[in-house]
């Protein structure tokens, strides 16, 4: 999909017919729309999100509006009011796109009347083929098809908070990203259906009606623990749902703490001492697996020292014995006896004085196997001790690295409770309550966390069960055809979850190292150092480094950079952009899926540079190939200085826009007149019977 | 860590092995549950498609 144009008439704050076409050149793809905060920058993404999906397009993914209020009232409030009939007034988004070179016409109108009594607008899709223009049935599957609902938060974002995909406790996000973008969604979508209740559901009630009291009451049993399970689901969604806007609360507190003066420095530190401890953290974490793994495999060498030195003592009595090595061996003297005659030619028949000198040897003759099992006994004592000594002396180098780094953690919890009692003491009323309110946050948080571990044991303890019993259950068998019927289809549906859930994973995990190496390259272009973003096992995303112990010494193992808000931003960036290279060579990428074809999707990003700090210049530098199409929406305080230098050199913007504000009060902290280029255009009309936002175009 | 290079090489995929090491009744039930999610996949409304996976699975399984 590449938009064309975006036209909207009467909607929300733009009055009347507004229009802003994109720039479709490969070359110059990023259009740019400049724009004070208020004047209409996230109408206009959500213009393109309300034109696509309706009512559930203005919606986060947790179902709430986003940046967006009262999103019923989609007509301009003041044509709204004094409109007199309203069935003639309506507001209309239409947007212009090729997909798969048709050109598509899509057009949501709601009127007032039909906002009055919160009606679903009207959609239709036109397509434009060989000269002919054709209206299309179910317009909003066909949509979905083109552009799926569930990428669209990956596409059209307000990009100071696209940092969380970036967070560990998202990594389902993170996975479902990968799955509708890449075309995996079908498998996942199939999971669900085949588990729900009005397929497995129904096909399980079958198999209750049918079957023996015995299996009815395991299913009894089975169904209850389903219940538990939807209901733990929701609280652990609800939880993590809580925990996620706790941390955005405790960022806006901190936030509001660097903003003040009298806590300024304090709250700086604090912010730097916290992330040093969660790396440091990290490093602990990474030690103890190191340890972990150590103790696993080679730990038994540390116990066995009584049994080394048993060992010594046995080889080496047998050595002064005599007995190893053997001066003449049982195998030989028996081979001899058998030929009937000896080395020496004389007979060794039967009775003969040779073969009883020769039978009296065999008492004192050592054993071949014997021989050999000592001797690798005497090899393995020496490789067992040499891996006890290496073992000793590692587990000893990590155990004190694990206590330096407790201390050090230890020293960092130290200081940010000073800086907490510091602040907490100030006289300055806005600091002591922003602490106090930090405080409580922060308890809420960690309440939360172990409710989350909870919950997360009690669901593992119900699958358990539920495997357990779902076992027991296939095992009884039915007498009955019709029960043993219904057993065979429930089973099937089970099974074929089960295939599906492999196949699902191996897909995904298939991606995973393309995933890694198209997010490297897109983060080496933003940030020049030793650093590399990984997508881990668990789907979460790291910025990892290499840690060396000087110069000349080697290195000591990777880990993970505690993320400040600016590095997540660029990571969760990089990411959507990888996704977006690889949907675009989807059919070149293996895969069970038949039909799964390259798609181009644009990306619209609301307040781009706005929680980058120190990357700013480099996400500027690196944002036209985030994807083949860009529209960015911004304000004169992001873009002016180094994204503007960035953009300008690069020579990629194709269009650029502004928007007008016409009211009676400028908003807060906005100028009558806009700086682009340094061409002074005014932005600001005063007016005090209405108000409302224009499109205007500006010189490249 | 697997590279991406290494996927090439690889004839059949890990997905493919596990299609192929199924049944082969489940083999045709998911090729057909497949082809019905394809076009409803993103569609809320569920019951249709509901009903039609539960009764592919009525039909295959005797």
């Amino acid at each position: 999909m590449i938009l064309e144009r975006l036209t909207l008439e009467n909607f929300r704050q733009f009055r009347g017919r507004q229009e802003l076409l994109f720039s479709d050149l490969r070359e110059r793809n990023v259009t740019i729309v400049h724009a004070e905060n208020g004047f209409g920058k996230t109408t206009i993404l959500k213009a393109l999100l309300w034109g696509l999906y309706g009512r559930e397009g203005l919606m986060g993914p947790d179902g709430k509006e986003e940046d967006f209020e009262k999103p019923d009232r989609i007509l301009h409030e003041g044509l709204a009011q004094y409109a007199s009939d309203p069935n003639s007034i309506a507001a209309t988004v239409q947007i212009t796109f090729k997909h798969d070179s048709d050109r598509y016409i899509l057009t949501r109108q709601l009127t007032l009347a039909q906002q009055k009594l919160q009606k679903q607008p009207a959609l239709t899709l036109e397509v434009m083929r060989d000269g002919q223009t054709y209206t299309l049935d179910r317009p909003q599957q066909r949509i979905n098809a083109i552009i799926p609902y569930g990428i669209s938060g990956l596409l059209f974002f307000n990009g100071e908070r696209i940092n969380h995909l970036a967070m560990e406790k998202n990594s389902s996000q993170v996975t479902a990203a990968i799955h509708q973008m890449l075309g995996l969604r079908l498998l996942r979508a199939t999971i669900d259906d085949l588990r729900h209740q009005n397929v497995r559901g129904k096909l399980s009630n079958e198999l209750r009606d049918a079957t023996s009291d015995e299996k009815r009451e395991l299913m009894k049993r089975f169904s209850k623990l389903e219940a538990l399970m939807r209901e733990l689901e929701e609280n652990r969604r609800q939880t993590l749902a809580n925990l996620e806007s706790t941390e955005a609360e405790l960022d806006t507190v901190d936030n509001k703490l660097v903003a003040n003066r009298e806590a300024h420095n304090l709250q700086t530190r604090r912010t730097h001492l916290t992330l040093e401890r969660t790396q440091l953290i990290g490093r602990r974490e990474d030690i103890t697996r190191r340890l972990s793994k150590l103790i696993s495999e080679d730990g038994y060498t540390l116990f066995v020292a009584g049994l080394i030195s048993r060992g010594r003592e046995i080889v080496a009595r047998l050595r002064s014995e005599g007995k190893i090595p053997a001066r003449v061996l049982n195998t030989f003297l028996q081979e001899l006896l058998e030929s009937g005659i000896c080395i020496c030619t004389r007979s060794l028949d039967e009775g003969t004085p040779e073969r009883v000198a020769v039978e009296n040897l065999l008492t004192i003759a050592g054993d071949q196997n014997f021989n050999n099992a000592v001797g690798a006994l005497d090899h393995a004592i020496g490789l067992v001790e040499g891996v006890a000594l290496q073992t000793q002396e590692q587990l000893r180098q990590l155990n004190s690295e694990r206590l330096e780094l407790a201390r050090e953690i230890r020293n960092r919890d130290e200081e940010i409770e000073e800086i907490h009692q510091n602040l907490g003491g100030k006289d300055d009323e806005e600091v002591q309550q922003l602490e106090e309110k930090r405080k409580r946050l922060e308890i809420d948080r960690d309440t939360m966390n172990t409710e989350k571990g909870r919950i997360s044991s009690q669901i593992e303890a119900a699958e358990l069960e539920m495997k357990s019993l779902q076992n027991q259950i296939r095992q009884i068998e039915d007498k009955e055809e019709a029960a043993a019927r219904a057993q065979r289809r429930v089973d099937a549906a089970d099974d074929c979850v089960a295939i599906l859930e492999g196949i699902l994973e191996a897909e995904t995990r298939d991606l995973r190292p393309i995933l890694n190496e198209e997010i490297d390259g897109h983060f080496r272009k933003i940030i020049d150092r030793v650093y590399w973003v990984e997508l881990a096992e668990d789907y979460t995303l790291h910025i990892r480094k290499r840690l060396a112990g000087g110069e000349g010494e080697q290195e000591l193992g990777e880990i993970d950079v505690a993320l400040s808000t600016g590095q997540r931003t660029v990571a969760s960036l990089v990411f959507i952009a990888s996704l977006v290279a690889l949907a675009k060579r989807r059919s070149e990428i293996p895969t069970i899926l038949k039909g799964l074809s390259g798609s181009v999707y644009p990306v619209a990003i609301d307040s781009p540079f706005g929680s980058l700090s120190i990357f700013r210049q480099g996400v500027a530098r690196y944002i036209p190939e985030l994807a083949p199409q860009i529209l960015l929406l911004v304000s004169p305080e992001q873009y002016n200085g180094q994204v503007e230098t960035e953009l300008t050199e690069s020579g990629r913007v194709g269009k650029r826009y502004y928007l007008t504000y016409h009211g009676p009060t400028m908003p807060e902290r906005a100028n009558p007149a806009l700086v682009v280029n340094g061409q002074e255009i005014q932005q600001y009309f005063a007016c005090e019977i209405d108000e409302y936002s224009e499109i205007r175009g500006l010189e490249l | 860590m697997e590279k991406a290079s290494d996927l090439g090489i690889r004839k059949i995929t890990r997905a493919q092995e596990i299609f192929k090491s199924a049944r082969p009744e489940y083999q045709a039930l998911i090729r057909d549950i497949l082809n019905e999610e394809r076009d409803v996949m993103h569609l809320k409304r569920r019951s249709d498609i509901h009903q039609r996976l539960y009764d592919h699975i009525r039909r295959v399984i005797k």
